[in-house]
């Protein structure tokens, strides 16, 4: 073959439609956050870990956690900042396909108990330049009526000024 | 192990951003070609293949019915493996297990991937849970800007310890006729100009998206003596998962490097790490990843390999070569790429990587393949007549 | 949420792709798009005829490279009619179809599916096809080059 000759390829949109079950577990998880605001976590009747999101047994010692209400806490929705970054480069979201471009923050929140959550940090407005470890952050839900019954019900995490 | 396997043959494609000369099983065969003629063996003696590439990727399902007829086997026993990032390094141990149960003489591995055809960003949002985080991923670049991030915490390493990484790894990918970014870089300085992805992460510090294959053949002790190319043997090899972003709630944590070593190590009585193995080809995708996880295999304290990067202990006629082909921070076609630092190793091992072999006397080889945020894959090699 | 009631997330992936054929499909359908030919390849081992046309022989990894003009004519092998509707990005038209699998005169390939030349069927009554059937291309007029440049395989009249 030369080395010129027009090469051809094929664009196609591959779209597929899903329903994903969500279980007993995370499917209560997340129909309390969209119903009530309230964040759920479970604690391991084995080893006492608190697990986040609930689920129906403990990765690392396999005890099986009961169903909701029995061990299931809700948390204060307050935290403390951990770190945080600036996310500047496009994302791609893939059910959409479209490339989402405009610069967002994320944190990293320890919550109670000790628990790790990464969430948008906002509001949009937000100066970044004051933020700082350690600063207090409570959850804010997006309003009754625009929740889905996803983890992005929680809209984002703000600054609690002292 | 019931029967010692070695690797008889290595090959690879050059990799591009694009390879649009080639469709996706014509690119597999040549790097086929490449390992036969690596090996001096004709297509027929092969008598198993494992392929894999990523999921979604090229937005082909069943990839091994299209591989098939590509990579010379058809009418044989043939499985895909796929499992992320550590795909290729998952390749070479089913490899290595086929010979490993007497089941098969000769087996080969094939990897690849071309990402230029779909949309890696996409496809690497797809890995997290629909039902609790896609939404909050950030992909790789999002991931390694937190590793940059907390390593310079935790290490009180400078904001330019990335960027040395990155110029010795360029200057092994200038020796290596394989690699993907040769670019010319000549001082720290000039690497600190590359922009930023999210900070502290450069575009420096990052893996590019390349499209190549790489393909292994690996034998038994047996066949492997009568072979014309020096073995490299396998010592052994092992893969550790981790819990997820369950619990952990995204921290960052290096528990499954830390792990994979540590078993290789204590399994084959490595006591001193830096002493006993000769080279180390380690996947990692960032910059700051590379100096993390040195630390977390167990080559060195914790926050001691920004300062032996400073003190050139890593070039490839160091003391302790650490990804002499320029590693994935130069090259990487995901599929593939896990395969390439086990091929990179034993190259390595047989003395026949050219302008980028090791100047150390080759003994051991460590070749790990990471993915999925929790998953690691390390084997390790050594040459022959130890 | 009731007891025993499920809570399912609806869900979708789209994604866009854009697969390249490589060099020797590329001059296949550039053939086809340009000159409204199609052409096949001929294994110098074996001397079949491949069409589609491939570049690696899957028996020995040998590199395929002898072209071989083909006429638009042949035979059909076997049918079928598709009613099932599983989306625009997926099928070539709205069901129900029809799709053949043909052997063009002078290649080889068409009787299995793997390797054969699998196409849509029109300007035909269903009652009329039946394996032996002599048909030939249509050619799309504003051909794209792909596939789809051959309309449909009609019956020669």
């Amino acid at each position: 073959m030369e080395e010129r000759e027009e090469r051809l390829s094929q664009e196609r949109i591959m779209e597929i439609r899903y329903r994903w079950s969500a279980g007993p577990y995370l499917g209560r998880f997340l129909a309390e956050l969209r119903d009530k605001g309230k964040f759920y976590v479970v604690r391991c009747p084995g080893c006492e870990r608190f697990l986040l999101p609930p689920r129906i047994v403990c990765s690392t010692c396999y005890t099986r956690i009961p169903e909701y209400p029995d061990g299931w806490i809700a948390l204060s929705g307050r935290g403390i900042l951990l770190d945080w970054q600036r996310v500047i480069y496009p994302q791609m979201d893939p059910e959409t396909g479209e490339v989402r471009d405009e610069p967002f923050l994320h944190g990293t929140f320890r919550l109670d108990h000790d628990l790790l959550f990464v969430h948008y940090l906002g509001p949009a407005d937000l100066d970044e330049g004051r933020l700082q470890e350690g600063m207090k952050v409570e959850m804010v839900m997006k309003p009754q009526e625009q929740r889905e019954g996803k983890v992005t019900d929680i809209h984002y995490f703000r600054i609690v000024e002292d | 192990m019931a029967i010692r396997p070695a690797i008889v043959g290595v090959g690879q494609t050059y990799h591009r951003s694009k390879r649009p000369d080639v469709n996706i099983g014509e690119l597999c065969t040549e790097a086929v070609r490449a390992a036969l003629e690596d090996a001096k063996l004709p297509p027929e003696k092969i008598g198993a293949f494992v392929v894999g590439n990523m999921e979604l990727f090229e937005g082909r399902y069943m990839q091994d019915m299209w591989q098939t007829d590509f990579v010379g086997a058809v009418g044989k026993p043939l499985i895909r493996v796929t499992t992320g990032g550590t795909t290729g390094g998952t390749l070479a141990s089913v490899a290595f297990e086929h010979v490993a149960s007497g089941m098969f003489d000769l087996v080969m591995a094939v990897g690849f991937e071309k990402q230029s055809e779909g949309d890696t960003r996409a496809g690497l949002k797809t890995v997290a849970d629909p039902l609790w985080n896609r939404w909050q991923t950030t992909g790789a670049i999002g991931y390694f800007a937190r590793v940059a991030t907390f390593y310079i915490k935790e290490t009180g390493a400078p904001e330019d310890a990335g960027s040395r990484v990155r110029l010795r790894l360029a200057r092994h990918a200038a020796r290596n006729p394989h690699a993907h970014l040769r670019m010319d870089l000549e001082s720290v300085d000039q690497v600190m100009k590359f922009p930023y992805l999210i900070p502290p992460l450069r575009q420096s510090d990052m893996c590019p998206a390349s499209e190549g294959a790489c393909a292994i053949i690996v034998a038994s002790e047996e066949t492997a003596r009568k072979l014309p190319r020096k073995p490299v043997w396998v010592d052994d090899w092992t893969s550790v998962h981790k819990e997820m972003v369950y619990v952990r709630g995204g921290r960052h944590s290096t528990a499954d490097l830390e792990m994979a070593a540590d078993r290789l190590f204590r399994r084959n009585g490595i006591r001193e790490p830096m002493k006993d193995i000769s080279v180390a080809e380690i996947y990692a995708p960032a910059t700051w990843a590379e100096l993390e996880w040195l630390e977390a295999y167990g080559f060195c304290e914790k926050g001691d390999a920004w300062k032996l990067e400073e003190k050139g202990q890593f070039h490839f006629d160091g003391p302790f070569p650490v990804n002499p082909s320029g590693g994935v921070v130069c090259t990487n076609p995901i599929g593939a790429t896990g395969l390439i630092r086990v091929a990179e190793c034993a190259l390595q091992l047989r003395g026949d990587a050219g302008e980028h072999q090791i100047t150390r006397k080759p003994t051991r080889g460590f070749s790990t393949a990471w993915g999925g945020s929790g998953w690691t894959v390390a084997h390790l090699l050594s040459a022959d007549g130890l | 949420m009731a007891s025993g009631e499920a809570f399912v997330v609806e869900g979708k992936l789209r994604v866009p792709y854009d697969n390249w054929y490589g060099t020797l499909a590329s001059a296949f359908f550039r053939e086809l798009r340009d000159h409204g030919k199609i052409r096949g390849i001929r294994c110098p081992a074996c001397e079949k005829v491949y069409m589609p046309p491939r570049s690696v022989c899957p028996r020995c990894l040998g590199t395929l490279s002898v072209w071989v003009d083909l006429p638009p004519t042949g035979t059909l092998q076997t049918f079928t009619v598709v009613h099932y509707d599983y989306g625009q990005y997926y099928q070539p038209m709205k069901p129900p179809y029809l799709l053949g699998i043909i052997r063009l005169d002078g290649a080889d390939t068409g009787l299995c599916h793997l390797l054969g030349e699998c196409h849509l069927l029109g300007e035909v009554e269903q009652q009329e096809l039946a394996p032996g059937l002599r048909v030939e291309a249509r050619f799309r007029e504003d051909r794209k080059g792909n596939i789809l440049d051959i309309v449909y395989f009609r019956p020669i009249r």
